[in-house]
């Protein structure tokens, strides 16, 4: 995938990883394999930017003598997934515009 | 590379950076090698897999502003000042925590006394209940009616001994798990102000 594409669908992957339930950094990366790639490395400014953005608070959890960072949406985290997919639909129309006019090049 | 190995490998390039921001860095890769670790990987190859040290400086280093000269030598300075403070102060603050210490320990000592002379004073009613019921029919040789009372005295006894200690056993376990209770608040206190950096 585009690089550029890729870092904007990022943010609002990982804020989907921490719909349902709060998460912590290795458990994003795990949740979101499947779909997309995130290193370790590529998460941490993205945390860090949702974070100071105020898309997501942190607390932290003692676990196994160590403390852990849990990630916790907030509603405005919720409110920039919803306005992702509100513009999805003009992604599509791009998308569309894409395909066609790329085909009709094809074709002629 | 271990992960102490990393880490400190970490610290030294991200030297410029503002601590705080060290910190939260150091912390984040070390909260996932041991996630990582924790699941089954060996301590090396969960730093390999976090990828080139250089690629992760870089990720950081362009989120974060580097630390102002001056606001550094501040710190230092404020750093060394609170070291002096803490040297000149001792006479005072070292009493002081001593004295909070020898409290702590009274009123632990106070409590744990409570608590022996609640079990004695439920030990002395058993027994007492105990051995006036068992010793009654030799009293009733001599004296019917005067052993009938100590059997009646005995039982009475023991019944005070068993509600008692009831009482007691339900009071000391209220106690322990204030105690508990205190420690986990008091350790909380104490985790929260600690930040956890293990190299």
């Amino acid at each position: 995938m585009d690089a550029q594409l890729k870092h904007g669908l990022l943010e609002v992957c990982v804020l989907t990883a921490l719909y349902k339930e709060d998460s912590y950094g290795y458990r994003i990366i795990k949740d979101t394999s499947p779909f997309i790639k995130i290193s370790e490395s590529t998460l941490y400014p993205i945390l860090r930017r949702l974070e100071s953005g105020n898309y997501l608070s942190v607390y932290s959890v003692e676990h196994n003598g160590r403390l852990r960072k849990y990630y916790k949406i907030t509603d405005l985290g919720k409110k920039k997934i919803e306005e992702f997919l509100d513009g999805w639909d003009e992604v599509m129309n791009i998308h569309n515009y894409i395909v066609t006019e790329t085909r009709r090049n094809e074709n002629e | 590379m271990n992960k102490s190995e990393f880490l400190k490998l970490l610290y030294s390039k991200l030297a410029g950076l503002e601590d705080s921001e060290i910190k939260k860095s150091l912390n984040y890769y070390s909260e996932m090698i041991d996630d990582r670790v924790e699941d089954g990987e060996l301590e090396e190859e969960a730093v390999a897999s976090l990828g080139d040290i250089d690629e992760i400086v870089d990720d950081i280093q362009s989120q974060s502003p580097p630390a102002k000269q001056i606001k550094g030598k501040r710190k230092i300075g404020n750093k060394i000042f609170v070291i002096i403070l803490i040297i000149l102060g001792s006479p005072i603050w070292l009493s002081i925590l001593l004295a909070l210490f020898a409290v702590v320990i009274a009123i632990y000592a106070t409590v744990a006394s409570i608590i022996i002379a609640l079990f004695s004073v439920v030990v002395a009613f058993l027994l007492g209940g105990a051995v006036a019921v068992i010793g009654s029919p030799i009293i009733m040789y001599s004296n019917i009616y005067t052993g009938i009372f100590i059997i009646g005295a005995g039982l009475i006894l023991f019944g005070l001994g068993v509600f008692s200690a009831y009482g007691t056993v339900i009071l000391t376990k209220l106690i322990f798990k204030f105690n508990c209770f205190l420690g986990r608040k008091f350790k909380r206190a104490f985790f929260k102000k600690k930040s956890v950096v293990k190299i």
